[in-house]
Formats: C-alpha cells, structure tokens, sequence
C-alpha cells in the first residue's frame, strides 16, 4: 500500500501526494527523513497552490526517472540544451507563472525541473538586443548613457565571437 | 527619474554608488520576481552554454546588476579571432586599477586562447605573440587556469651580434623571446594547463623556464613543433629538469620535440607520479636503456596513456616493459623498427601494425612511418587478466625459474583465442608444454594462445636466431626431439636443452619466421612426403586434424624411446672404453718414454742436415743475385745506346 503526504500551500491548500513523488524534491525527502513516522502535513509557505499543483503534476509525471543523477549525467544535462517535448509543453505558461516554477523548484531542490526553467529562460534571451531583453522581460535599464557607452565600447570584441 | 536628472562622469562614479542605482530602479511585477531570483540562479542561466559571447554583451548591457553577474562570465574565456580584437582584448587586460573595479577586467579572466593568424613568412602575423603580450598575461591575469599560445609566425629577434662564426660568414644568434626584452618574472598560481604550439622557433625553453616555476599546480603540459628546425625549438635538457623538478602534480605531458637528454635527467620523469598521459618525440636518436624506462614506469603507476614518437630509439626490450606494465591501456609508438615489427608480430598484434586514426581519417606521415606505426588501444589490453585492475603498480617479472621436473598432469586445452577474447582456462606455469594441445579454429588463424605469448614476450631477455625458411625441416626435427627429451629426460645432456615454460608451442613447431610467412608459402615438401613430422601434420588450411593429435603424442613417445636406446648404448660403450684405459695406462706410460727419446735422436739429425743445406741455399741466392745484376747490366747497356741513336 503506498503511503500519501499532505503538502500544503502558501494559501493553505492541502495537497495529498505519493511519497514516493514527493521524494523528487530533496528538501520534503529531508523534511520526512527528519519527521518519521507522521500524519502532518508539510507546510510549503513559500509555494502558491497554483505552483505547487504545476510542481507535482510534473514530479508525477517523471516519477519513473533515476532519482539520484551522477554527476556525469547532470553535466551533459547541462551541454545538452534541448528540452522534451513533454516538459516544452509543461513549461508553456505564462512569464509570472514560469518564475514563480523557478523560485519553488529552487526552494523545494528539485534539480531537473530547475534546469528545465533555467534553460527556458536561456531560450528566452538568446539572440536578443539589450532592448529587447528589456521588453522581454520588462527591465528598465538603470545605466547611464555614458557608462553604457563605455561597456558597450570596451566589450564590443564580444559581438564578433 | 533622480537617477537619470543627475549623470555625473562614469569615471566618478563609485562603487557604491553603482550598487544604489541597482537597488532604485523601477521594477514591474515580472522584473520584480526576476529581482527575487538567487546570483547564483542568474548565474547559471547566464553560464549557459547556449549563449554566445555576443548573448553576453546583451546581457550586460540590460542593467548594472546583470552586468556585474555577467561580465566575469564574458571574460573568463578568451579566444579572439581577429587581429582587432587580440589588440583589443590585450590593452584592456593592462588596466590593472580603475574607478569601477567591476572593470577591471583582467581579474575575471581564467582561459586564453591566443592563436597567431598564419601569414607568409616574411610578412608578420597581426597577432604576434609578444614578449609584452606574454608578460601582461603573466602580470595581470593572476587567476589564469588554461594557457594556449600558437605560434604561427613568429619575429625571431637578435639576441647575440657577436654569434658565432661559421667559416668566414658570421652568423648572429636569434631567439623569439629575447632576455632584455624581459620574460615573465612571476605567472599565475593557479595555472594547470600550459599547451605551447609553434611552427617556428620561439625560445620555448626561455618561456618555459621563467612559467614553470611559479606554477605548483600544473597539470597539463604541451609543447608540439612540427619543425626540426633549430636546437632551441627543442624541449632541451634544463627544461626537461624544471619539468621534471618543480611540476610534480602533471598529469598530463606532452614534449613534441625534445633534444637528447642524460639518463639521469630522464629519471626525473619518476617524480611526476600523477602522470597520467606521456608523449615524447626525439628529434635526435634518444637511447635511454629499458632499466630507466622501468623505473619510471615503476614510479609513475598510474600513467594509461603512452606515446613514443621520432627517434624514440626502442628496441623489443622496451616492448616488453611496456606490454608487461599493468596500467596502460593505450601505447602508440611510431615509427617501428624491422625488429620491433617482428616482436609484435609474433604476439598476434600485427593487425594494430598501420595507420593512425586521427580525426576521423588517417594522420599525414610518411609513408615508413604509415607503414610502421603502431596504436594499441584498450582492445589490446583486455588480453590482460580481465580480473586484475587497469591500476597498480608494475609487477617485476621474476626470472624464469629452472623449470621442475615434469609431472603427469591433465592437458590443457586452449580454445579459439583471438583478440580481445577472454581466454579460459588460461595455460598455468606449471602446464608442461607438452600438455598444451592446441586446437585451432575454422579460419585457421594462429591458434596459440596470445596470453601466453604475450607473457612469453615479457619474460624473455632475448630473441631467439630463428632459423630461414630452408632450414625449417631441420629445426622442427630438432625442436620435436628436443621436446621429446624434455617429456622423458633420461640423463643429465636433456637437461641442458630445456626450453622456458612459457615459450609458446606454435614456435616450438615452425618458428616465429615461418609463422610469419603462414599463408603466403606453403610448407615445403621434401623426397616423397611431407618434411614435417607425422606428430606436427598439418593441412593447407593450418588445422590439425583431430585423429592426428594421437598420432603426434605417439610419434612423440617413439622418438623418446629412440633416444633412450642410443643414450644406453653410448653409455656401456664409454664404461668399456674407461676399463681399457685403465688396462693400457703403464703401457702408454712406456711407449711414450720411448717415443721421446726416439723424437730427440730424430732432432739432431734433422738439425745436422738443415745446416748443410742452409750453406747450399746460400750459394744458389747468390748466383741468382749476379745473374740479375749481369741481366740489369746489359739492359742498362742497351737503353744507352738507343739514347745515343735518338
């Protein structure tokens, strides 16, 4: 009988998952590690329901997949900058939402899922001017137009590379 | 907005400032939530390898926060490819202190990769690697890892007006790296990978010399010249020592080229025990003995890589060392020599005998070179014990003990071994040889277990004379009965004829040479049947039949037996002999008191009669003397009177 764990939210949704799945993320597997044995449910204050129902989708869906990676495997996880189909499709949402996956994954330690959004973002700048990363992104630039010349001046040698 | 109404010069504006401005901005929810990202996270996206240095000078450009976390990722690899911005990136580096330190550039730097434009080789190459260049990289760049400097074209400068003199011509003394004009008097700490290519001289050794002091921590080394140019285009003896002396955590060594070096500073290498990967290209005939080798190869355990290039000056004995040294599993050595060629041959490694992958084509080099150049990779290896570790430390060959007495044992049978297959049962030491029945497989390759040859190889000091091919009759008939002896020593003459336990049996049966020859020549036939012995037949395809293995133990017994009868028959005729010698011992005693008195009587006589023909001898030498004068005269005679007649 596989055993469930109550995760609740920042806006206090109760969220009864499998604790095989939820062992995806190394801060709740420490967190029932620490607890043993118990009922209570494990409070993620920095975490919205909307998020956190995202992050468990995705865990549920890659609960199949090697828990521990080698460090071999991570380093071409890295290299290797494609993203599944599955995930592209997962990851589609909008900018505030796909920051805030970044920020619980970041928080909740699961690595491969934090990489996803990390390279999501990658996608989203590469090939970009400085203002159009501004638009992106909704940045304002906070340089003065001499400073900015400056570097743009002093670096100017990146842009042939 | 207060920031913009107030811009003061950038060159005033301080650091902290700078961080304020980073804090004030305005901010949207989405930028909000970006601010919220963790450095490190932003690190990471901006270390991505998907974006290129030209996604990077967006980025920085986005605001001073993105700047500051990108800018150390910007500079931290360098690989200008054009003249401009070599010069660029060159005078940058040499802004050691500036109002913004974020700007100070050189702090963030940890690779270069400075390559010179190839040119014509009177024009010089845009992005010449200067002693200057050199020496900003050495002061200003002091968290560098990985150095790479390729020189295509090089100014040599005038280091010595005076030189030498060559006949009546003078010849001044150039070097790249000229001592006045200043090499590096202190590198980065930091540094593990040094890699130095030229295509013409550039003092390597001045260069190496002045780094390779102040880096502890080096762990790649290489030096590569395709050129046999000049002496000091060459890795030369003090270098090598600096190497060897102060860069004892290298794992990696490359010297390609290196002049002659004394045995003594080639057992340096024994201080690099972290070695990993050694390649070395002699430009002039290297002879460093095998015993060296051995130590080094003792003390450095751990190397897997092994490379002999140029005139590496091998012979079989260092073959042996390396083919019996446990931890490497990749050995090139090119070129071979005939000898060489031979000894890989015999232990089934011919086929590794050829070209060398490079690149996914084969490497331009002459065609001997092609011919004989020899790759070992991990498929050759695993003939070794798969049981053992890759690792460890070099098993010392004890000398071939006196092989025992042989017992009755079970044969061993050695099955279909090619290469890189698991061998098993594997032939134990104390396996007679005569127990080792060979079987061979459908293709009628050579049967013989490399295993043992290959231990055979390794134990052995040296070759054996192979007999030529016509010869080979005789010499399988002498091995055959030899092995018989040895299968049933009757007295003490068998014992002088015993072979080593390793020496393998295909040897044994038709040498070394002949099994070279193999396919191309068919065993020659003598008068009316084959020369072969019955006990050693076999057919065109190379495969023993299975009926005839009884047949060639029998043949065996039989000439055993032979043996022994005639031993037995030599022995009672010497005891016969013994007791007539003693019979006829005073007799003898006698006859050859006599015998000298008889001799002296005969002495003087012949003493007397030699005198009197030396007085006739005499006389004859002195009239064949006045009969030439006279001739001499009247020759003389006559040339005058032509004279005259003229």
């Amino acid at each position: 009988m596989t055993t469930k764990v109550t995760l609740t939210s920042s806006d206090n949704e109760n969220f009864s998952v499998n604790k095989e799945i939820t062992k995806r993320s190394i801060l709740i597997k420490n967190m029932l590690e620490d607890v043993g044995k118990s009922d209570t449910p494990i409070p993620l204050p920095n975490v919205n329901s909307k998020v956190l129902r995202k992050v468990i989708e995705w865990c549920e869906y890659h609960c199949m997949d090697p828990l521990a990676p080698t460090n071999e495997n991570t380093e071409n996880q890295k290299q290797n900058t494609d993203i599944e189909d599955w995930d592209q499709k997962f990851i589609e949402v909008d900018q505030e939402t796909l920051f805030k996956i970044i920020l619980a994954t970041n928080y909740l330690n699961i690595k491969p899922l934090l990489d996803i959004g990390c390279k999501t973002i990658t996608n989203m700048i590469k090939g970009k001017s400085p203002e159009e990363i501004y638009k992106t992104f909704n940045i304002v630039n906070n340089f003065t137009p001499k400073e900015e010349a400056q570097i743009r001046k002093e670096n100017k040698w990146a842009e042939d590379q | 907005m207060v920031i913009n109404a107030f811009v003061p010069s950038f060159q005033t504006i301080a650091l902290f400032s700078f961080l304020e401005c980073c804090e004030s901005s305005p901010r949207s929810s989405t930028s909000e939530m970006l601010n919220k990202f963790p450095s490190e996270l932003l690190c990471e996206i901006f270390a991505s390898p998907r974006l290129t240095k030209s996604d990077l000078l967006s980025i920085i450009l986005v605001n001073r926060s993105w700047f500051v976390l990108a800018i150390p990722i910007l500079w931290r690899d360098l690989r200008p490819s054009t003249e401009w911005c070599y010069q660029h990136i060159v005078g940058l580096l040499q802004l050691r202190t500036r109002d913004n330190p974020y700007m100070e550039y050189h702090r963030y730097v940890r690779r270069i990769y400075f390559r010179e434009q190839p040119g014509h080789w009177m024009v010089p190459s845009p992005m010449r690697i200067t002693p200057d260049v050199v020496r900003t990289v050495a002061d200003y760049c002091t968290r560098l890892e990985s150095l790479d400097l390729w020189f295509t074209w090089s100014k040599r400068v005038l280091v010595d007006a005076g030189g030498w003199r060559h006949g009546d011509r003078q010849n001044p003394r150039h070097e790249y790296f000229d001592s006045a004009a200043g090499l590096p008097t202190q590198f980065s700490p930091w540094l593990t990978s040094l890699t130095i290519s030229s295509f013409r001289a550039i003092g390597v050794n001045a260069l190496l010399v002045s780094v390779l002091p102040h880096c502890p921590r080096l762990k790649k080394l290489s030096y590569w010249s395709p050129e046999y140019t000049k002496d000091y285009d060459q890795i030369d003896e003090q270098t090598f020592r600096t190497i060897t002396t102060l860069c004892t955590n290298i794992e990696t060594l490359h010297l390609r080229r290196i002049d002659l070096i004394t045995e003594e500073t080639f057992r340096g290498l024994s201080n690099l025990v972290s070695l990993r990967s050694l390649a070395v290209q002699w430009t002039r005939r290297s002879r460093i003995p095998v015993a060296v080798w051995e130590d080094v190869l003792r003390q450095c355990n751990g190397i897997r890589e092994l490379s002999f290039l140029g005139n590496h000056g091998l012979t079989v004995a260092h073959m042996d060392l390396v083919i019996a040294t446990k931890n490497i599993v990749s050995f090139a050595c090119v070129p071979l020599e005939e000898e060489q060629v031979s000894a890989l041959l015999d232990v089934n490694l011919g086929k590794h005998i050829g070209p060398i992958p490079y690149g996914g084509g084969v490497k331009r080099l002459p065609e001997y070179e092609l011919r004989t150049a020899l790759v070992l990779l991990g498929k050759f290896f695993t003939l070794k014990d798969p049981k053992e570790p890759h690792h460890g430390p070099v098993e010392k060959k004890k000398p071939d003990p006196v092989p025992a007495e042989p017992t009755e044992q079970e044969p061993v049978v050695v099955k279909d071994i090619k290469m890189g297959a698991a061998i098993e049962p594997l032939v134990t030491e104390d396996a007679k040889e005569s127990d080792v029945v060979m079987q061979i497989d459908d293709e009628g390759d050579e049967e013989v277990s490399t295993n043992k040859k290959l231990r055979d190889l390794s134990s052995r000091k040296r070759r054996r004379i192979v007999p030529d091919s016509d010869d080979e009759d005789e010499y399988v008939q002498e091995r055959a009965t030899k092995r018989a002896v040895k299968a049933d020593p009757p007295a003490s003459p068998a014992k002088k004829a015993k072979p080593s336990l390793t020496r393998n049996v295909e040897e044994e049966v038709v040498g070394p040479k002949a099994k070279r020859q193999g396919k191309k020549t068919a065993p020659k036939k003598s008068n009316g049947g084959d020369s072969l012995p019955a006990s050693r037949k076999q057919n065109k395809s190379g495969k023993v039949k299975e009926p005839e293995k009884l047949e060639q133990k029998k043949a065996v017994t039989d000439v055993s037996a032979a043996i022994e009868k005639d031993e037995r028959a030599r022995e009672e005729s010497a005891d016969i002999k013994k007791e007539e010698r003693a019979e006829g011992e005073s007799a003898t005693i006698k006859k050859e008191e006599r015998a000298k008195e008889e001799s002296t009587t005969i002495k003087k006589e012949e003493r007397a009669e030699d005198e009197s023909g030396n007085e006739k001898l005499k006389e004859e030498i002195e009239e064949a003397e006045k009969e030439e004068r006279e001739e001499q005269e009247e020759t003389n005679e006559v040339r005058a009177e032509a004279a005259k007649l003229w």
